[in-house]
């Protein structure tokens, strides 16, 4: 296969995904390995919901999809785009360019019943991968080209990226030196170039609907945790992005003002907004998404239709969380 | 008799501060030293933000690591040498080497500026790193750049934590301002040491002199107030 034709399999491999990450590793350091090889494919119009225990890696996957935190493997492809450098682990044409490649090729002992070719190159791919055998500085010129052109033609800076990608957080973070009209408006005057009558007035429009009109001048911290979590919804909302990723965003509020939050999410779920939601909130997850993941220990242990989802959990750990949870 | 003495005292500076016309000079010097230690200040804080800025940002690009490196030893230039000898060099040294022809006021101005943006960016380093991390992060999640995020953001939220700190600068550049007499410049300290040299009689000049560096302090103390009460606005519950 040449490289150009890989190139345009990836294209239509994507086209109705908004966000795809592919392998993703995540380490702080040497030794703390939060993430240990996320795949996961976010379609538009679907409502993921994300659970699993404290310290599982829910909140770090989450934040790689935006790159808030860098992956140190895989690649996060978001509407078509790559938004992290090249992995070359997860591409073979690229893998079998690298002289590690070649080298172990030409070491390689067929096993004592006849290998076809491609089973070799299986074997010795998977080799390289699990012994992170790849050094960019050691693989040749044909490798690097190779890396250079899909990196060339697939990414896109990430701040234009994230213009796609709405966040919300668990600690809010509204921006506190702004009135709440200029914590909406900022963005979208700034990078859609909107006018300032435009944005305000849409502003208004998104807090009118979830009730907060006259909270417009008003500074974040005048406001009650409720209130600024759906602020904050706002906020990402006037940005017009494809898809919201929420960060556990009522775990920090008291519980009388949980509900005002879900409720707008319930209504943007219903509008047909993509989410992507980590959460401790079983029956929000019951009720609205389309799929669940459960992640422990860094990987998707499981991942269903929330029926099957809560109602016949397969995975042990899966079993054990619901039952100390539900 | 003692009483006599400090009226000859006063007499003899009242004659040459009004009948010779020495308050053309002190009115200069202190112009000066206002515009000395405002313009420093204001080249301070620019400088020194984007000092600050470069030393916070995040992650190790090569590029980045540089400036980070030409940062910190600006930093510990300014630091570690005496604000006399930076005039000094600057007036002797450096500006001749560059060949910029400069009056000895605006000499004192640009290093003025250039030492306090040495520890204006340490103030302000300390404001940054006090602003929650998650504003930063909210801010590039929508996808502002950085520089917008910290212009926008961070900054105005760090200047606000820092303005007690910024004020204690403001007041020791006015105070400091009383070296430039090294090089040529007149400031307030420099009119009255001539007022005391035309007659020989320095006790009531340099009273006079504590007294209004003592008003000129108390004023800048106020102005600080109010500003600190604008930009605390958005802490009112």
């Amino acid at each position: 296969m040449t490289s150009a034709e890989s190139n345009n399999l990836y294209a239509a491999s994507h086209s109705d995904d908004i966000i795809n990450a592919k392998g993703i590793y995540k380490n702080f350091g040497e030794n703390v390995k939060v993430l240990k090889g996320i795949s996961c494919e976010i379609k538009r119009g679907e409502r993921v919901v994300i659970i699993g225990p404290s310290g599982s890696g829910k909140s770090t996957f989450l934040r790689c999809l935006n790159l808030l935190e860098e992956p140190t493997y895989g690649e996060v492809w978001l509407e078509d785009k790559l938004v992290t450098p090249v992995d070359p682990y997860l591409h073979k044409d690229v893998i079998e360019l690298s002289k590690t490649y070649c080298k172990l090729r030409n070491e390689y002992k067929p096993g004592i019943i006849g290998e076809s070719e491609e089973e070799i190159k299986e074997k010795i791919i998977a080799d390289i991968k699990k012994r992170d055998l790849l050094h960019e500085k050691h693989e040749g010129k044909a490798y690097k080209a190779l890396m250079k052109k899909i990196y060339d033609e697939n990414y896109i800076n990430i701040n234009l990226a994230r213009q796609k990608v709405g966040m919300v957080f668990q600690q809010f973070n509204l921006f506190e030196n702004l009135t709440v009209m200029d914590n909406i408006t900022l963005a979208p005057m700034k990078l859609l170039k909107m006018s300032k009558e435009d944005a305000v007035k849409k502003a208004t429009d998104l807090l009118t609907r979830i009730g907060l009109a006259d909270k417009a001048n008003a500074y974040p911290v005048q406001l009650s945790g409720g209130q600024k979590q759906r602020i904050a919804i706002v906020r990402a909302l006037a940005m017009d992005p494809d898809v919201l990723l929420f960060d556990e965003p009522t775990s920090a509020l008291d519980p009388e003002m949980v509900g005002e939050v879900l409720d707008v999410m319930k209504e943007l779920a219903e509008s047909g907004m993509t989410m992507v939601v980590v959460t401790h909130e079983m029956g929000f997850a019951r009720e609205v998404a389309s799929r669940v993941l459960f992640i422990d220990e860094g990987v998707i242990m499981e991942e269903n239709t929330p029926d099957k989802f809560f109602g016949d959990p397969q995975n042990p750990r899966l079993r054990d969380f619901l039952s100390k949870v539900l | 008799m003692s009483q006599n003495i400090w009226e000859i005292k006063w007499t003899k500076f009242w004659t040459s501060f009004i009948e010779r016309g020495a308050y053309h000079k002190v009115i200069e010097g202190l112009e000066h030293t206002v515009i000395i230690a405002v313009a420093g200040l204001m080249i301070g804080i620019l400088l020194g933000t984007l000092i600050a800025v470069i030393k916070v940002v995040p992650g190790k690009n090569p590029v980045m690591g540089f400036l980070k490196k030409i940062c910190n030893l600006y930093v510990n230039f300014f630091r570690g040498t005496p604000m006399v000898v930076q005039l000094l060099l600057g007036y002797y040294v450096l500006f001749p080497l560059i060949g910029i022809k400069m009056s000895s006021l605006m000499v004192c101005v640009v290093i003025f500026g250039m030492n306090s943006a040495a520890y204006v960016s340490e103030i302000m380093r300390g404001g940054l790193l006090s602003v929650n991390f998650g504003q930063t992060e909210a801010g590039r999640a929508l996808g502002l750049s950085y520089p917008v995020t910290m212009m926008r953001i961070v900054v105005p939220q760090a200047v606000k934590n820092i303005l007690p700190t910024l004020g204690n600068e403001f007041i020791t550049l006015i105070k400091e301002t009383s070296i430039v007499s090294f090089v040529g410049a007149i400031d307030l300290c420099q009119a009255f040491r001539n007022i005391g040299a035309s007659n020989y009689e320095f006790m009531v000049p340099y009273l006079v002199m504590a007294v209004i560096y003592i008003v000129l302090v108390l004023f800048i103390t106020y102005l600080i107030k109010i500003t600190e009460r604008r930009l605390r606005a958005s802490d009112k519950r």
